[in-house]
């Protein structure tokens, strides 16, 4: 999948072109603003790409775009602060509109975040023997967000799977196998636009899995999830906001689950100047 | 006096077809207003009941719709290839202006004002406009229909009388 090229699709002439010209492929986000520059975010960094400021109706054109003119159909994934097209996921700011402590949707749009999602092969190569020794335990995934937990997440799911064990992928925002776009290994099976909860009970009892992979547990809700997949059978491939795992442990959720031994495998994702470095703990 | 006669004709023909095609046009805007008042019902059904996505709910339109609103729909769609480019409320203005041009500007209006409202906003902040605008074309295609025999008694009124002046002067 090229994710530039889909975004760029997404855009109109005016930004396209710049997107084009300023020949920053590898960029991991596109940032659109009201008022401001259309930036790219590079390595963590965020530079503007020149070029008039970006209007109100070009903000409107790009969201119009990606959802076919239909915010409305769109309004289930926009409570969780995105849309998704193409496997692109795009974050949402603006003014909403709630009512009764519900999100409705937003009254008015001034920030888009277009993140590119990519793949990256043998990234996991490094450590991916020490990590499957003696099958795949339950691992969790730690950075902060940006730096490349889908992505390394994504190239785990394919490296085991490829091996032959079957990866049940639940796959919530459509961003790990991008619908298809992404090849995820010939013994995985993806579940899109699932709430996990339900996606869980799904795979649990329809797809016979040995390990069930999923992005972003981070809601309380999520807790449930692991204590259903616990003590079935079936390992847990996920990832999770965080600098490290000592600042997991701030949070409730995950300091339960340490405490709990539910992770065998932590991987840290740090980033070294421009590049990542992966940090696989044992416990 | 054979060129009399045939004057004397062409005149009250004239004067006939002025006034048929003045109630022709009165005839077309009361249809044209329906059609688009029962397209704008289908509308916010579909948008409450399966909150279809636009283009799919505009495709199935120009299927089920005749007359003004089947036109206006064929026209949307095959502009909302221009959906990224241009915005749905411009790609929706223009196609009114080009499926139906002869729509009087108050009602041009108020449709326009809808298409800057669809897909863009919440469902039920869409779902209302659809309400106001049903509303307001209600009432005009209301006072349209009563008023239509009454303009047509005028029109052809007004056209014969003028014919039977004309013809009085030049004899």
């Amino acid at each position: 999948m090229d994710s530039f090229k889909t975004a760029c699709e997404l855009l109109p002439a005016r930004l396209r072109e710049l997107l084009y010209s300023s020949g920053r492929t590898q960029a991991e986000e596109i940032r659109l603003r009201t008022g401001r520059q259309l930036s790219l975010v590079l390595n963590g960094r965020e530079l503007e790409a020149g070029g008039d400021k970006l209007r109100r109706e070009e903000l409107m054109q790009v969201l119009e775009k990606a959802t076919g003119a239909s915010l409305h159909s769109a309004a289930p994934a926009m409570v969780n602060g995105y849309i998704s097209y193409k496997g692109l996921r795009i974050g949402l700011c603006g003014e909403a509109a709630m009512s009764g402590g519900q999100l409705l949707g937003f009254r008015e749009y001034s920030s888009l975040a277009i993140r590119l999602p990519r793949e990256c092969r043998g990234i996991c190569s490094g450590f991916i023997d020490r990590l499957t020794d003696g099958g795949v335990d339950n691992t969790l995934i730690i950075s902060p967000p940006g730096v490349g937990k889908t992505t390394l997440l994504r190239e785990l799911i394919r490296v085991i799977s490829q091996r032959g064990i079957r990866v049940s992928v639940l796959d919530e925002r459509c961003e790990l196998s991008a619908s298809g776009s992404f090849d995820l290994g010939r013994c995985s099976d993806v579940l899109s636009g699932v709430p996990k909860e339900l996606g869980t009970s799904m795979l649990l009892r329809g797809m016979n899995p040995q390990v069930i992979a999923m992005d972003e547990i981070s809601r309380e809700e999520d807790r449930k999830v692991i204590d259903q997949i616990l003590g079935c059978g079936v390992s847990i491939l996920a990832s999770a906001h965080g600098r490290d795992r000592q600042d997991m442990l701030k949070r409730p959720m995950y300091r339960s689950f340490f405490d709990m031994g539910v992770f065998k495998n932590i991987l840290t994702i740090y980033r070294d100047g421009d590049k990542r470095r992966y940090l696989l703990e044992k416990l | 006096m054979t060129l009399h006669i045939l004057g004397a004709l062409l005149i009250a023909g004239a004067s006939l077809t002025t006034g048929l095609s003045y109630v022709a046009g009165e005839y077309k805007k009361l249809n044209n207003l329906s059609s688009l008042l029962q397209m704008l019902r289908e509308m916010r059904g579909e948008l409450e009941s399966r909150a279809s996505p636009l283009p799919q709910l505009m495709e199935r339109l120009s299927r089920s719709s005749g007359g003004a609103a089947g036109d206006f729909a064929r026209e949307l769609c095959s502009r909302i290839g221009e959906l990224g480019e241009k915005e749905f409320s411009r790609i929706w203005s223009e196609s009114l202006s080009a499926a139906i041009p002869a729509l009087d500007r108050a009602d041009a209006e108020l449709l326009h004002a809808l298409g800057r409202s669809l897909g863009r906003y919440e469902l039920l902040r869409q779902l209302a406009e659809l309400d106001s605008c049903i509303c307001t074309l209600e009432s005009r295609v209301s006072a349209c229909s009563a008023g239509l025999p009454e303009k047509r008694r005028m029109g052809l009124g007004l056209a014969c009388s003028l014919g039977a002046l004309l013809l009085i002067v030049l004899i």
